[in-house]
């Protein structure tokens, strides 16, 4: 097959998973928190400079781990960034949409306020960082070649890794646990929840915390294998939407695959198109199939 | 000091036109626009290719009269929300508003990759202004440009207040109120909403065609998304629902916009005047959120016109409709 | 007769503030007994259990449990104290599995819950035969006897359902309205809304009616079966009697 093909996939199965661990957290807070978060990008964008900070605080000694470019004190970054942005979610609920639910606000205006706090955000990055790209690390790593002659970087194979383990631990905590069945009980009904027994406020709180750290994770991703720029997130924003929504927004299982719909579309485009439409692939992807299926590849109807 | 007031006023004048018509579709409608510069993009590029003056390798450059790419602006971003329309207005309000927002990012990205039409990232130069010759200097110019933006203004103003209080405005109303209501009723909920959906794109259109107009000039980086949330602040702040308060909504955000920038750029040493534009959005950003918070009606909220419902002092929509379960 | 486990003193609720739905209504409910709520269509009938739940704010009067102040009490903190109410419709959670729709209702020792679905298994056969099915997937029946199942969880001291024969064959009713009966002979408090009058007084021990939020009539079962203005009270001909 054509090397270059091969190239681009491999390409898109990466951007589709750091894409698909954002679209996970768009798609909780479509179903739990019940509006659609466009301040979810910025979570992602702290979350890598929140990682930022740390690495160069703690960057002494840190030597890289052969082949990767990255050395254990990264762990704790990405550990770091994780409690941090989930905290920032917290405090952005507390602070705002705490106090929206307890006025009984439509849907829309909370999609309004996340708006205006992704604006915050997202400059308050800019003004602290200024606008140049960051890198984690400026070591160099040699490229794996895997036949028939694409190029893979140590550091994508570990972050698709990490993603793997991530999906995964997700979905059996979802499954298996009680605090992950509350929170399918709550996608699906409030009102009969709280009548069960559940604290939906400490759901609320959990899916929150959830989103975040995951965004947070994409945030990391995407800073080690891309770089990290203030509008790294919001450039992401589109891509999350259209997973989430291909995926039929509720689910884990289709935002994973929406992730990877997108990711591959977006590299594989460039074979046919100027790349200067890139961004506007996953967009144009998402108002095709809401023509075709209005709730999604994996969705049903909504009740 | 009285040039800078003519370009603010000029400036804030054609804003609040865009922000009526957004009041049009949201205030009136309920329809959750995210994509607002996409159309004032589609209004300012249609004016800038119909009056533009001819240049080799691009297409357009008609040097068509002024109120022909008035005309062609208001037409094409009417016919952009059409298609627009027919295409997502059947989606739940949420998909809208992604949808809307994709829009206009699509839109910046096709001026900014199709030189042939746009001039790519150097944009257009040149574009005539009206009546330019008529005027000795360019002060009298931009007080005859404010007078030209005000007299505008004020027919929009009139025109959408009218249509507003006509039957088709409460039909409007009615929908935005409860869509299954009108249904029941034989309204036609789509087209009705696609009719309101074109007609404020169209004074978004307008808007843009204006702005271009102004300055001479056009480039993809006049319709950064920011502008959208601009707009919306205004109209938020102002008071959805309201026609004056949306014009009072673009006067204020705007005198907050310009007078923080102007603060930046006096107070901040050089190296940090780049990331002053940042302070400017996350002061827009919070105006937003807190007016959503502590005045959701806006500064002037929504005539009450219409009977309310008993939960009813309801914004434009901003709190949750009255539940009605089996 | 035992001392109420469930003891209701004008309550008054409503949904906006300044709109009474329940106005000052009282009632009592006794261990092991059943009592059905009657009344006409917006008599607010539903929305007393809501309240009872914790569901509509409570504007005045209190909701005593077992000598306990639960007014206004958190829904979820409502079920775990022992009122287990189920509401009429979205009473199951469609999405998931009958073991999951227990699961998530039983309390937060995962041996107890697992103790309370093994019960529940005794008491509802067929959901026992139906263990891995959505909830969306049972029939009307099943769905109700699920509803029940999902209400008792947490071994409540008082089960509230609103309407449970609503919309089921008249087999199915009999069997519902048996079930209840079965229940309240453990010592269960029953607190029933019906619209099924006839039906429902026959299964029950007291029965109650409510009108524009008050109660009007009350007195036990089988003579208010008799009572002619039992009718006269839905059709609104009595007005400013008690
Ligand atoms: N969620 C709600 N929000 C506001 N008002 C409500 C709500 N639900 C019910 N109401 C109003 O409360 C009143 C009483 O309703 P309720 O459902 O308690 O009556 P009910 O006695 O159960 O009637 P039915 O026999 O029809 O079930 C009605 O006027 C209804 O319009
Ligand atoms: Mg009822």
């Amino acid at each position: 097959m054509d090397p270059l093909f091969l190239q681009h996939t491999s390409d898109g199965i990466l951007t589709g998973a750091i894409i698909a661990l954002g679209a996970i957290g768009v798609t909780l807070s479509m179903t739990i928190l019940r509006f659609a978060n466009f301040g979810h990008s910025e979570l992602v964008t702290f979350g890598a400079y929140i990682a930022l900070v740390f690495v160069s605080f703690s960057g002494i000694g840190a030597q890289p781990i052969d082949p990767f470019s990255i050395g254990w004190p990264f762990f704790a970054a990405i550990a770091a960034a994780g409690v941090g942005t989930a905290l920032l979610a917290l405090a952005t609920d507390w602070l705002i949409f705490r106090r929206l639910r307890r006025s009984n606000a439509a849907r829309l205006t909370f999609i309004f306020a996340s708006f205006g706090a992704a604006l915050i955000l997202r400059n308050l990055i800019m003004l602290g960082f200024g606008a140049s790209p960051e890198y984690y690390s400026r070591e160099l790593t040699m490229a794996i070649l895997i036949p028939p002659g694409i190029r893979v970087m140590p550091d994508q194979i570990l972050v698709l890794g990490l993603t793997l383990v991530l999906v995964v631990a997700l979905w059996a905590f979802l499954t298996f646990t009680r605090a992950g069945l509350a929170m399918r009980a709550v996608a699906e009904s409030p009102t009969l929840s709280s009548v069960s027994g559940i604290d939906v406020n400490s759901v609320t709180r959990w899916t929150w915390i959830l989103s975040g750290g995951l965004a947070a994770m994409a945030g990391v991703f995407f800073g080690l294998t891309v770089q990290l720029r203030p509008e790294m997130g919001f450039n992401l924003l589109l891509p999350l939407f259209a997973a989430a929504i291909l995926g039929g927004a509720g689910s884990v299982f289709g935002a994973v695959v929406g992730g990877l719909i997108v990711g591959l579309a977006e590299n594989l485009s460039v074979i046919w198109i100027s790349p200067g439409y890139k961004m506007a692939i996953p967009f144009l992807l998402m108002l095709v199939l809401l023509y075709l299926r209005p709730h999604g590849l994996f969705g049903r109807g909504e009740r | 000091m009285t040039a800078y007031l003519i370009f603010f006023f000029t400036v804030v004048g054609i804003y609040a036109i865009a922000v009526i018509g957004l009041n049009l579709q949201w205030g009136f409608t309920g329809l959750f626009n995210a994509g607002v510069v996409g159309f004032l993009a589609i209004g300012g590029y249609t004016f800038a290719i119909l009056t533009g003056p001819p240049r080799a390798d691009f297409f357009g450059g008609f040097s068509m009269p002024f109120m022909v790419g008035i005309a062609g602006a208001i037409i094409a971003s009417m016919f952009g929300a059409l298609l627009l329309g027919l295409a997502t207005l059947k989606l739940r309000e949420d998909y809208l508003a992604i949808t809307t927002f994709g829009i206009a990012i699509t839109i910046q990205l096709a001026a900014l990759n199709s030189d042939w039409l746009t001039g790519g990232n150097l944009g257009l130069h040149g574009i005539p202004r009206p009546l330019q010759d008529l005027f000795e200097s360019n002060a009298a110019y931009g007080v005859f440009y404010l007078g030209l933006v005000a007299v505008t203004l004020g027919i929009v103003y009139w025109g959408v207040e009218a249509i507003v209080r006509s039957p088709w405005g409460r039909v409007l109303k009615a929908i935005r109120e409860d869509e299954v209501a009108a249904q029941s009723l034989g309204k036609n909920v789509l087209r009705y909403r696609l009719e309101a959906l074109m007609l404020g794109a169209g004074l978004m259109g307008l808007s843009g065609a204006l702005y271009v107009g102004f300055i001479a000039y056009i480039s993809p980086f006049d319709f950064m998304p920011i502008v959208t949330f601009q707009i919306w602040t205004m109209l938020i702040l102002g008071g959805s629902g309201n026609n004056r308060g949306a014009i009072l909504g673009a006067l204020v955000v705007w005198a907050i916009w310009s007078g923080s920038g102007a603060l930046v750029a006096n107070m901040l040493p050089p190296v940090w005047q780049a990331r002053g534009g940042a302070l400017q959005s996350v002061l827009i950003g919070l105006l937003l959120v807190l007016t959503l918070l502590y005045r959701p009606r806006g500064l002037i909220g929504e005539e009450t016109t219409i009977s309310r419902h008993v939960t009813g002092t309801t914004g434009a929509g901003l709190t949750k409709k009255k539940e009605t379960k089996a | 007769m035992s001392a109420p486990v469930l003891t209701i003193s004008n309550l008054v609720a409503g949904y906006v503030p300044d709109v009474p739905i329940v106005r000052g209504a009282s009632l009592n409910v006794i261990p092991g007994s059943i009592l059905t709520v009657l009344g006409p269509n917006g008599a607010g009938k539903s929305t007393l259990v809501k309240a009872i739940a914790g569901l509509v704010p409570v504007t005045s009067g209190t909701v005593m449990l077992d000598g306990k102040d639960v007014t206004s009490t958190p829904a979820h903190a409502v079920a775990g104290l022992g009122i287990g109410y189920v509401p009429q419709t979205e009473n199951v959670f469609t999405t998931l599995s009958v073991v999951d729709n227990l699961k998530v209702s039983g309390s937060p020792s995962a041996s107890d819950t697992r103790m309370a679905i093994e019960r529940m298994f005794v008491l509802f056969p067929d959901l026992a035969e139906r263990r891995r099915h959505l909830g969306r997937e049972l029939s009307g029946g099943q769905r109700q006897m699920l509803a029940f199942a999902r209400a008792l969880m947490r071994s409540p001291r008082v089960l509230m359902p609103d309407e449970p024969s609503a919309g089921l064959s008249p087999k199915m009713v009999g069997i519902v309205f048996e079930k209840l009966q079965e229940l309240a002979a453990t010592g269960v408090a029953v607190l029933m809304v019906e619209q099924n009058a006839k039906a429902a007084l026959r299964a029950s021990d007291r029965g109650l009616v409510l009108v524009e939020g008050k109660e009007r009539l009350e007195g036990p079962a089988r003579q208010l079966l008799d009572d002619p203005r039992l009718g006269e009270l839905y059709l609104g001909k009595i007005d400013e009697a008690a």
